[in-house]
């Protein structure tokens, strides 16, 4: 089973080792979209479907915390898993992720095996493409 | 005095986390300054505390950071892309330390901003008693974090 991705900062810097990370780790993907903020991301989501969404918070135009009210209104895109990597990591910005509808919360800087975790916990899909609900680590999340 | 102190070790904490699991840099801490640096990043914070904190890194320590985040040959590496990695690691340890110094409340960062420099900023800002300078040696080179914040010092 492949998927599509979309990952969104600001820094084409980080995009590039986020997609290289989801790469390595074996996840078959089909698609990879990259944006530089959330307006960028919505307007790109109109063209293309994703199963999962990698966002930054701190971004110019709309940050990851709008893009999240935005996907959470919309029938279309309030299901699509979306992961948040971010700087900001107080107790209080991650419920308030959460409570927006983030599935998942990584704080920068991360290890590969962050990002691998996390994406693996949220779209219940290992690095060999199984489905793998039964398998998934609860605890496994940063939150 | 004492709140100084704790500040200086928080962050040194967040810069060696940040270099280390995102730019594979390792560096210790300088007690030496007078170093000329090629490049600066700022970014501000507000929220609790109100502040800034600078990074001036030589050319040489952004190179290697560029290449070993993004596993680029020296000839791929052009000035976007290096401002582009300064500014997220000036990101990442504002973030680190203000999460550091208090996990519980919100902060709220700006856009970083980036320019090339050529300037001797130890000797020009040192003394100042509302800023933290902090020092640090890689093996490709030097770089300074400096953060004014006068209402966590207190």
């Amino acid at each position: 089973m492949s998927f599509n991705v979309m990952i969104i900062d600001d820094s084409c810097a980080m995009r590039s080792v986020i997609k290289k990370i989801i790469t390595i780790s074996g996840f078959k993907i089909s698609m990879c979209i990259e944006a530089g903020n959330g307006r960028e991301a919505l307007e790109k989501l109109k063209q293309n479907w994703v199963d999962a969404i990698i966002s930054d918070v701190n971004m110019p135009e709309m940050n990851g915390l709008e893009l999240l009210q935005s996907l959470s209104q919309d029938p279309l895109y309030r299901n699509i898993p979306v992961i948040i990597v971010s700087t900001e990591g107080s107790s209080e910005r991650i419920n308030e992720a959460l409570a927006k509808g983030a599935k998942g919360f990584i704080k920068k800087p991360f290890l590969p095996e962050d990002i691998r975790r996390v994406l693996y916990d949220v779209i219940g899909v290992g690095a060999d493409g199984e489905y793998q609900e039964d398998e998934r680590d609860t605890d496994s999340s940063d939150f | 005095m004492e709140n100084i102190k704790k500040m200086k070790e928080i962050l040194t904490a967040a810069i060696f986390e940040v270099f280390e699991k995102m730019f594979y840099v390792f560096s210790e801490p300088l007690h030496t300054n007078g170093e000329t640096y090629h490049m600066k990043s700022t970014i501000s914070f507000s929220g609790p505390f109100t502040g800034t904190i600078q990074i001036f890194l030589n050319r040489m320590i952004a190179e290697t950071m560029v290449k070993n985040m993004l596993g680029l040959e020296e000839e791929e590496i052009d000035e976007s892309i290096m401002a582009d990695c300064v500014k997220e690691s000036i990101n990442m340890i504002c973030g680190n330390f203000l999460r550091k110094l208090d996990p519980e409340r919100v902060f709220h960062l700006s856009i970083p901003t980036f320019e090339t420099i050529s300037e001797n900023i130890s000797q020009s800002k040192e003394g100042k008693n509302e800023e933290i300078h902090l020092t640090f040696a890689s093996d490709t080179g030097n770089m300074e974090v400096i953060i004014t914040a006068p209402g966590m010092m207190k």
